[in-house]
């Protein structure tokens, strides 16, 4: 499922490009599988056509997607690769720290914490 | 079979859906259910504002298009009370309907954009319709319409009941796809409503497949064993359907809840 919001200082294209990236690290879209046409999504988004092949062609730039001018863009190979390898990493350290009777909110809260130690 | 006449047949159908209304708005509008599926309050203030109006529209609206459409054909055909003339009433009142729900639509698309730049809420998109196609495959589905639509009028009749099933599924299936600017608790709330009608509109078809197959094998005067075994496999198709889109709710409610 693809989340945007319309009153972020973030603009939509780059809000599409997120969700998209997201979406294929985390399995939802799979590689070979066909983006939607641009047309199509931005009918359902209800925004501009350039704004989605902006998005995609940032997907392509970024080396997550593909495009062939008959048949649309569809998901690299490379994207799900990264995505299973991250969700097996991920996965273990988890499952440790469920077993050890951590909830999900104080997961959360470490993750978060240790991911702004990392970055701050 | 006793058919019945067209003012039993009205008001049953008006009773059953002013019933059907109070229940279904009752449980729709509850604050608490609102809340409880983390909605902001201006979502919920609107919806339930919304809610009581839309069925209280659907309770107006529905009796007097009934009406109309009934005038129509009696204007056309001078009878209103033979079965065949009943169906010819409820087919025109579905085109009446059919407006109503593409105004709706797009008044309430406004509306829920408004909601989400004032409350700034993320919207959420079922992208190609993936979620929605677990429990509704269209290429199927299209294929499956023809089939019944061939049996029934090549063996049965050329107007028949289950055609409005066929009909609202399709709807119902329109429906889900024409929400705009929903918010993760709306899409969820509205995926759910239509997979429970769509799997109950898909059993009445059934009960219609499986009456008219097994009236053409105990028939004295109209015994057909062809239409019978027609009917029974279209039936057991049908019956691996429902079951196939139970088998993948699981996944399609852990789809929208992601």
């Amino acid at each position: 499922m693809l989340k945007i919001n319309l009153s972020s200082a973030v603009p939509i294209y780059e809000q599409l490009f997120n969700e998209l990236r997201r979406m294929i690290r985390t399995g939802e879209l799979k590689p070979g599988d066909s983006l939607p046409p641009i047309r199509s999504l931005a009918s359902q988004l209800d925004v501009a056509v350039n704004t989605v092949a902006r998005a995609y062609q940032e997907l392509e730039a970024a080396g997550l997607a593909e495009g062939n001018r008959r048949k649309g863009s569809f998901v690299k190979a490379q994207g799900t690769a990264l995505s299973k390898e991250s969700a097996r990493i991920f996965k273990d350290p988890i499952l440790s720290l469920v077993q050890q009777g951590f909830d999900k909110e104080e997961i959360a809260h470490l993750f978060h914490a240790n991911l702004n130690q990392v970055f701050d | 079979m006793q058919y019945p006449n067209f003012w039993i047949f009205y008001v049953a159908t008006v009773g059953i859906l002013w019933l059907f209304l109070l229940v279904i708005t009752a449980y729709r509008a509850s604050s608490s259910r609102l809340r409880s599926r983390g909605m902001k309050e201006e979502y919920v203030q609107f919806l339930r504002k919304d809610i009581t109006t839309r069925s209280l529209g659907i309770g107006i609206a529905i009796p007097i298009l009934l009406l109309v459409a009934a005038g129509i054909v009696w204007l056309i055909a001078g009878d209103i009370h033979q079965p065949e003339r009943l169906l010819s009433i409820v087919l025109l009142f579905l085109i009446l309907v059919i407006p109503f729900p593409i105004l709706d639509t797009m008044q309430l698309n406004k509306k829920y954009k408004e909601l989400a730049l004032e409350t700034g809420s993320e919207t959420v998109v079922d992208v190609s319709y993936k979620i929605l196609h677990l429990v509704f495959t269209p290429t199927w589905e299209l294929l499956a319409t023809l089939l019944y639509v061939a049996f029934f009028v090549a063996f049965i009749e050329p107007f028949h009941v289950a055609f409005i099933h066929l009909l609202l599924l399709w709807f119902l299936y329109a429906a889900a796809r024409s929400g705009k600017y929903l918010t993760q608790p709306m899409l969820k709330d509205g995926y759910v409503y239509v997979f429970v009608f769509l799997i109950l509109n898909q059993g009445f078809l059934l009960y219609h497949l499986l009456n008219v197959s097994i009236h053409r094998l105990t028939c004295e005067h109209c015994s057909d064993p062809t239409v019978f075994v027609l009917g029974t496999v279209l039936g057991a198709l049908l019956a691996v359907k429902i079951a196939y889109y139970l088998s993948r709710y699981p996944r399609f409610s852990q789809a929208l809840s992601g």
